[in-house]
């Protein structure tokens, strides 16, 4: 079977558990609930994700529209997290539910509702996946074989699921009210939201370095309105000093605090609030074993919530910023120049110049290895560069999901920059690009490469 | 309807016969005392009325609950909520203080609370030894920590296996006016296992057992 | 009364704290996920947007209200109150200082070179650049020991009188109203632009040549080229596997790139001219140095400072309140 078979089978079974893990969460939580005709209105809508699913199959998708389609992820996950903040808050509030809550516990008005935010929830994930399918199955050459294949690990996972969850039924409600619901959610959005098969297995590294940008602009700022200096002329001390807090480590840190703090307020105030014991009980065992109950219903309730962060917390480092494991740094391909220059097929057995990847190869001039790579732009156009800059030392690119990423200083290029010279950006090349090949001349690299292996700052500071 | 209701008890340790059928109902906030030389199954039947024991044959029902019915959880629950222990012996944890004993039975049942731990001592005349350790305590006062711990849980029935067993005339006195001050302040059912006529007559009916049977149950004419 | 009431309790209220917070967080994310660069489109809205303007005020009267209402609690156990006092009016300072700052302070850069006139304000009089200290040595030795970052630039501003200002990269200089330090530096190449002898343009280039090796790029409109430049080290010595780079900035060696149309015309290493194109050179001239000045007016600028200092004592002291027992209500 090919590697994009083989994908897709992957991207078909992690839809179909998380598919059948949030509907055995969503289900077991309503009939505990006694809501039990909800249960019909979430599974139509399951039904309605998924013919839309296919839909996108058959329909074509503008570039424009699969962006969104990505974005709308990173925004369900926002969307529920905050959801669940706010419901969490309230429940640690002891107050009347307000107007809104009242109103959604309406059945006229409760069903629309939550037809409408089952389909929000599945399907961006579920139509950025399916798009994800067509894509391998175009780079496998056409055919049915990797669609048949995402299908079949769909199924596969949800007939597994399906029997695990007969063998081993779930009594949400000692855990979870519906905050705690919400926070489920959320941390299987989290965990499993990236769209891009092995690439990009969770959003946990999009997450990150979002809120890692918000810790540097937030210091960035701060440091702005002291009027400290460019950083290129202040001293290694003051420099080793700021570095600390622009630095992988802080901002990592930093991050998770950012992202956790919010469950921490709400376990402060969870554990924290005072109980208020019915009149009827006001002294003795009976008032004991009411504030006893309370607090085991508080720490039960509470377990979700801790879940949450300890995974995050376990996982945040795991996949650290933009992930070590999580770059992608091929081994480059050995070329021999031919007349004066060298030739990359765009299409070749196994592999396409166009799956969005990096394509580094290596080619020798007088002794000397020279390393270019190729990458295809999210507007859709080819580029060429050497695999160095004119700063660091010529450790080469690794790929991200929307970055290539300096080996030596991890300056995060956004893909769509390679091409502009400058900084830590690949030095670009002037390639002939045609609909067969990538052609470059030996005079272009070799001339490009030597003048930056001479370049001075690459021996800069090593940390 | 009883509030305690043996029908046909009996128990056997291998082939001995500790009980033998025994029948008997008990209301709600009365007080009994169980008689009978050594042997005659007293404590036998006070353990199975408090869930301490279960019996070979018969059923016992506390407040409509089946006791040999109950399982593991259940019954430690019944145990928890329902019943106060005294024994002869005090039992007291000798590391801990007098409240921290009283809050010890509070803990096992759900939340330690030493401001009703003080209380319960007060009431018993001990609000003086609160951190005193059980070597510190005469015999009397170690029974009446017990007292405060058995009733600490609000249990509704005390069970007393010859209380004042170890103790002087003057001690004694001051226990039984305790339990006489918790049966008719509170309300509670309260069985007494004594060899102590003198201790028998606190109660309003007094039940004598040989044999593993109740011989006699006459109430207490004072 | 009973409307001040209702409204202390609004303000003063954690529900408006965690509301506002709520809607902060809400829309960082749309920003964040929709267009990219959402932290500055706060802070250029906290400026010029008067929603965001009007919940910040609402946010910082409701942190005030809490804080007092907070630091009443803790009056009675002075102590506790001495220790916690730091972060909390680090935190009232901070969000005060950090919103009047914004709002109220006029920054400007200025590129000058030794000379220069520099202009604080329109009432402030009129300062010269007196020397500049690029801290460059004009004939230096860089190894790969070498730091990337230890040049620490410096110029002097002479008033009217004469006086001098030693204005350095940090901390700023009160010179006058405003507030100045030296934000970057570098050399400029005095450049020449011949055609068949004639000279088109001549001048100093403000480049961003360090650290050696980088590459900027100019133009000269109306000439049709795209200049890409970079310094070269003179002399180049290997001994054993340690390479030494020997530059003179009194005649530096440069790389030039030539490019028009998109396409490079002519390339080469040089510390006098190159030639390219029809008849056209460019030469290079002894270099002079620049320094970008960043000139700010801001009163509020000490109490933005003292209120860092406030929140990073603060934020120390903070935990060992926890360590003085808080005494119950009698």
């Amino acid at each position: 079977m090919s590697q994009f078979a083989v994908e897709a089978l992957f991207v078909g079974c992690k839809e179909g558990l998380v598919l059948a893990l949030c509907l055995a969460l969503i289900t077991a939580y309503l009939r505990g609930r006694g809501r039990d005709p909800l249960v019909r209105t979430v599974y139509a809508a399951v039904i309605a994700v998924l013919l839309a699913s296919l839909a996108v199959i058959m329909v074509p998708v503008s570039v424009e529209a699969r962006a969104i389609a990505v974005k709308m992820a990173g925004t369900l996950f926002g969307l529920v997290y905050l959801t669940a903040l706010a419901a969490l808050y309230h429940t640690a509030e002891p107050k009347d539910s307000g107007p809104v809550a009242e109103a959604l516990h309406r059945p006229a008005v409760l069903g629309p509702v939550l037809f409408l935010a089952t389909i929000a929830y599945f399907i961006p994930d579920m139509a950025a996946s399916t798009l994800y399918v067509s894509d391998l199955q175009e780079m496998a050459g056409g055919g049915v074989l990797v669609h048949i294949t995402a299908a079949a690990g769909f199924f596969f996972a949800l007939a597994a699921a399906y029997a695990v969850a007969r063998t081993f039924p779930l009594d949400i409600l000692r855990i979870a009210a519906f905050p705690q619901l919400l926070l489920f959610l959320a941390l299987i959005k989290l965990l499993t939201g990236g769209v891009r098969g092995f690439a990009e297995i969770s959003l946990i590294p999009s997450v990150q370095s979002g809120l890692m940008k918000l810790v540097h602009d937030a210091v960035h700022q701060l440091l702005v309105m002291l009027q400290v200096p460019d950083h290129p002329i202040l001293t290694v001390s003051a420099w080793n000093f700021i570095a600390v807090l622009f630095g992988t480590t802080a901002g990592l840190i930093l991050s998770l605090l950012v992202f956790l703090l919010p469950l921490a307020f709400f376990l402060r105030k969870h554990f924290g609030s005072p109980i208020a014991v019915p009149v009827g009980l006001a002294s003795g065992a009976a008032r004991r074993a009411y504030l006893r109950g309370v607090r085991d219903d508080r720490m039960l309730k509470s377990l979700p919530v801790i879940l949450f962060m300890i995974v995050i917390t376990l996982t945040w480092f795991s996949q650290r910023g933009e992930g070590a494991a999580q770059r992608y740094a091929p081994t480059p391909v050995r070329l021999v120049a031919e007349s004066g220059s060298i030739s990359i097929p765009i299409q070749s057995p196994g592999s396409s110049l166009l799956d969005g990847r990096i394509h580094k190869y290596v080619v020798q001039e007088k002794g000397v290895d020279i390393r270019v790579l190729i990458v295809k732009k999210p507007d859709g156009t080819l580029v060429a560069a050497l695999d160095a800059c004119d700063i660091c030392p010529p450790d080469g690119y690794a790929q991200t999901t929307e970055h290539v990423v300096c080996l030596y200083c991890n300056t995060p290029i956004p893909v769509g920059t390679v091409g502009m010279p400058g900084g830590c950006n690949p030095i670009p090349v002037t390639a002939l690009i045609s609909g067969k090949d990538v052609r470059i001349t030996m005079k272009e690299i070799a001339g490009k490469w030597m003048a930056m292996m001479i370049g001075e700052g690459k021996k800069g500071v090593r940390r | 309807m009883s509030f305690i209701f043996l029908q046909g008890v009996s128990k056997d340790y291998g082939t001995a016969q500790a009980l033998r059928g025994v029948d008997c109902s008990i209301g709600r906030g009365e007080w009994v005392s169980i008689m009978g030389p050594s042997g005659s199954g007293k404590s036998t039947l006070l353990n199975i009325i408090g869930g301490l024991d279960r019996p070979s044959a018969g059923t016992i029902t506390v407040d409509g609950a089946d006791i040999n019915a109950m399982k593991g959880e259940e019954l430690a629950r019944f145990r928890r909520n329902s019943v106060g222990f005294i024994f002869q012996q005090s039992h007291l944890i000798p590391y801990l203080t007098a409240a921290e004993n009283v809050m010890l039975a509070q803990y096992f049942h759900s939340l330690p609370d030493r401001a009703e731990a003080v209380e319960a001592l007060a009431k018993v005349g001990l609000g003086h030894r609160l951190d005193h350790r059980p070597s510190q305590l005469s015999g009397g006062e170690q029974q009446r920590v017990c007292i405060a711990r058995a009733m600490i849980n609000n249990p509704g029935i005390l069970l007393a296996d010859e209380p004042t067993g170890n103790l002087d005339r003057a001690n004694t006195r001051t226990v039984l006016d305790l339990i006489r001050d918790i049966h008719r302040q509170d309300g509670y059912t309260i069985i007494v296992v004594t060899h102590d006529p003198e201790v028998s007559r606190w109660a309003d009916r007094s039940l004598f057992m040989e044999d593993g049977r109740i011989v006699t149950d006459e109430p207490i004419c004072r | 009364m009973k409307v001040l009431a209702r409204v202390r309790s609004f303000l003063g209220s954690e529900a408006l704290t965690v509301r506002l917070a709520g809607l902060c967080i809400a829309y960082y994310l749309a920003l964040a996920i929709w267009s990219k660069e959402a932290f500055g489109t706060i802070v250029a809205g906290l400026t010029g947007n008067i929603l965001i303007q009007a919940l910040y005020v609402l946010f910082f009267l409701n942190v005030s209200f809490r804080v007092v209402n907070r630091m009443k609690t803790e009056l009675p156990v002075r102590t506790r109150f001495a220790l916690r006092l730091p972060l909390y009016g680090g935190i009232l300072l901070f969000l005060a200082m950090f919103f009047l700052s914004l709002n109220v302070r006029h920054s400007k850069w200025l590129l000058v070179g030794e000379g220069d006139p520099v202009e604080l304000s329109r009432d402030a009089g009129e300062y010269r650049v007196g020397t500049i200290t690029s801290a460059l040595e004009v004939r230096s030795l860089r190894t790969e020991r070498s730091a990337i970052f230890d040049y620490e630039p410096a110029l002097t501003l002479l008033d009217r009188t004469g006086r001098q200002h030693q204005i350095t990269a940090f901390p700023p200089v009160k010179v006058g109203p405003a507030y100045l330090h030296v934000l970057n530096f570098g050399i400029g190449p005095g450049i020449e632009i011949k055609q068949a002898g004639n000279t088109l343009s001549k001048g100093y280039m403000a480049l961003r040549l360090t650290p050696f090796g980088t590459v900027d790029v100019f133009e000269l409109p109306p000439l049709p080229y795209r200049f890409s430049l970079s310094i070269l080290p003179n002399l180049v010595r290997t001994t054993g596997t340690e390479v030494e780079r020997e530059y003179d900035l009194a005649r530096p060696r440069y790389r030039v790139e030539v490019e028009r149309g998109g396409k490079v015309i002519a390339r080469g290493e040089t510390d006098s001219v190159l030639r390219f194109d029809e008849g056209m050179s460019i030469s290079f001239d002894r270099p002079s140095d620049w320094v970008l000045l960043e000139i700010v007016r801001d009163p509020f600028y000490p109490g933005y400072v003292a209120s860092l200092v406030l929140l990073i004592g603060g934020a120390f002291l903070y935990p060992f309140s926890y360590l003085v027992k808080r005494r119950d209500p009698a």
